[in-house]
């Protein structure tokens, strides 16, 4: 309740003005949305109908996740806070068209995806060379179990344009066929860029490794 | 296979994660919010209505442009109205023939097509005011209607010689106002006809000479231009022009 007065004061009022002047207008509203928390059509139908409170409830369940989807693609968690904010922006403008067919998380999330794919694009210029060679390599040293931030430095050790199809075809899930549309790019260069992927992967892992042996 | 169990291990771990955001992203998602849901003002009518004034104050500039140089060419009108204010009545037939056939030797002299139509309105203004030597102010309202409604003789003119029947004033008016709405027909076909009119020719040219101003009469009538409705500019240079391309065709012939 108090996180939700501290949000609240953000409409450049303060806390105690809020508190004391319309707690009990507050109070009221605050109740119907947690109510209907309960159901996430009515959530997403106050939103579309552009109650503040129902977007920023969608805003606080979402955002943490979709940060780290962002931040999966963007090196600059800053810059990928912009990005998750700008595609958020996007979610509310395109909330009517939702039509509860599959998750509403899932939904979010390609939006982020997206975005993050044309900001790399469009402001980083990310680009790839048509290239059709790849090999199928396997990698070594499974055993270890990866902390998540040794996971996202070794992500992170890849070109934007490496990484990016990595993180697609390896944590979202896209074939190659959908990353070369998605991209405008051939399949085989998709192919390709992920074998360079994972090639440099395996060497910062390796690298890791040894290291990690080095002192341990 | 091994790469899949890495690639599941990154996935794993990945979608687990979760990162807060900073303090005012959502401030910042807010306000993004609260400017998208102003409705936007449309400026485009703006353009569109900006557009249209200047196109009317184009246009009229254009036309009060033209209205400029009929006054040049009233002035001259006046005067010689007050010259024929003194002569007889009988003769107004003749006058405004001879002033008609002035008209056309203007014509031929100044080879401008805006003079000549303003010489033809004058020619029309002028056997107004001619004919009508002894009017009395009462009337003069009228007398420029219908000095105002001369240039649409062609077009109106049965409309005129009634306008004019209905006057409680003189008879001659509608004979006068008849012959004069005629005799802008006449004139160029009475030259044409009349071969001997040299001599005639020579006394125009004497005439034009004795061209001169006068301001009052000049005022009186930029009075009754200013109300002319822009409609009314409108077909009054219409009719100047085709005026103008009818004495050019008629005095195509006729030697400078």
């Amino acid at each position: 309740m108090q996180r939700f007065y501290n949000q609240c004061r953000l409409c450049n009022r303060s806390r105690l003005e809020i508190r004391f002047q319309s707690e009990i207008k507050l109070n009221k509203e605050k109740l119907k949305v947690i109510n209907l928390y309960q159901d996430e059509k009515d959530l997403i139908r106050l939103a579309v109908e552009n109650n503040r409170h129902a977007q920023h409830l969608i805003y606080t369940q979402f955002s943490p996740k979709m940060l780290s989807i962002c931040r999966q693609y963007i090196k600059d968690v800053h810059q990928a806070e912009d990005i998750m904010i700008t595609a958020f922006m996007k979610v509310f403008a395109n909330l009517k068209n939702f039509e509860h067919k599959g998750s509403f998380e899932g939904w979010i999330r390609r939006i982020m995806v997206n975005e993050s794919i044309s900001f790399l694009r469009v402001q980083k210029k990310v680009s790839f060379l048509e290239d059709e060679y790849y090999k199928e390599d396997g990698f070594n040293n499974i055993e270890s179990n990866f902390s998540v931030e040794d996971i996202q430095a070794l992500i992170d050790s890849l070109p934007d344009g490496y990484r990016m199809i990595f993180n697609l075809y390896a944590i979202e899930g896209y074939k190659h066929k959908e990353i070369a549309d998605m991209l405008g790019i051939n399949e085989g260069t998709s192919k390709s860029q992920l074998s360079h992927a994972r090639k440099m992967l395996q060497e910062q892992i390796n690298k890791l490794k040894n290291y990690s042996n080095g002192t341990g | 296979m091994e790469q899949d169990n890495i690639e599941n291990q990154f996935r794993k771990k990945l979608n687990e994660r979760e990162i807060q955001p900073s303090e005012n992203a959502w401030d910042r998602l807010d306000a993004m919010l609260t400017v998208a849901e102003k409705p936007k003002r449309n400026f485009s009518w703006m353009y569109i209505a900006a557009s249209f004034l200047g196109f009317i104050l184009i246009a009229t500039v254009f036309f009060s442009q033209t209205e400029e140089m009929v006054d040049v060419e009233r002035e001259n009108v006046v005067l010689e109205t007050k010259k024929g204010e003194l002569q007889n009545s009988d003769s107004k037939k003749i006058n405004p023939i001879v002033d008609a056939a002035e008209e056309v030797v203007l014509n031929n002299d100044s080879n401008n097509k805006v003079n000549n139509a303003a010489h033809k309105k004058r020619a029309s203004s002028h056997l107004i005011i001619n004919n009508n030597p002894n009017k009395n102010i009462a009337t003069d309202p009228k007398k420029e209607a219908i000095a105002v409604q001369d240039p649409k003789l062609e077009l109106d003119n049965p409309k005129v010689i009634n306008n004019q029947q209905q006057l409680p004033t003189d008879n001659r008016q509608p004979i006068a106002g008849k012959s004069k709405i005629k005799t802008s027909y006449v004139n160029v076909d009475d030259l044409l006809a009349s071969v001997d009119s040299p001599p005639k020719k020579e006394k125009l040219f004497k005439n034009e000479q004795k061209v001169k101003v006068s301001p009052d009469d000049l005022l009186s009538q930029v009075d009754g231009e200013l109300e002319l409705s822009f409609r009314e500019k409108v077909i009054k240079s219409v009719n100047k022009n085709y005026k103008e391309v009818k004495v050019a065709i008629g005095n195509r012939n006729l030697k400078d």
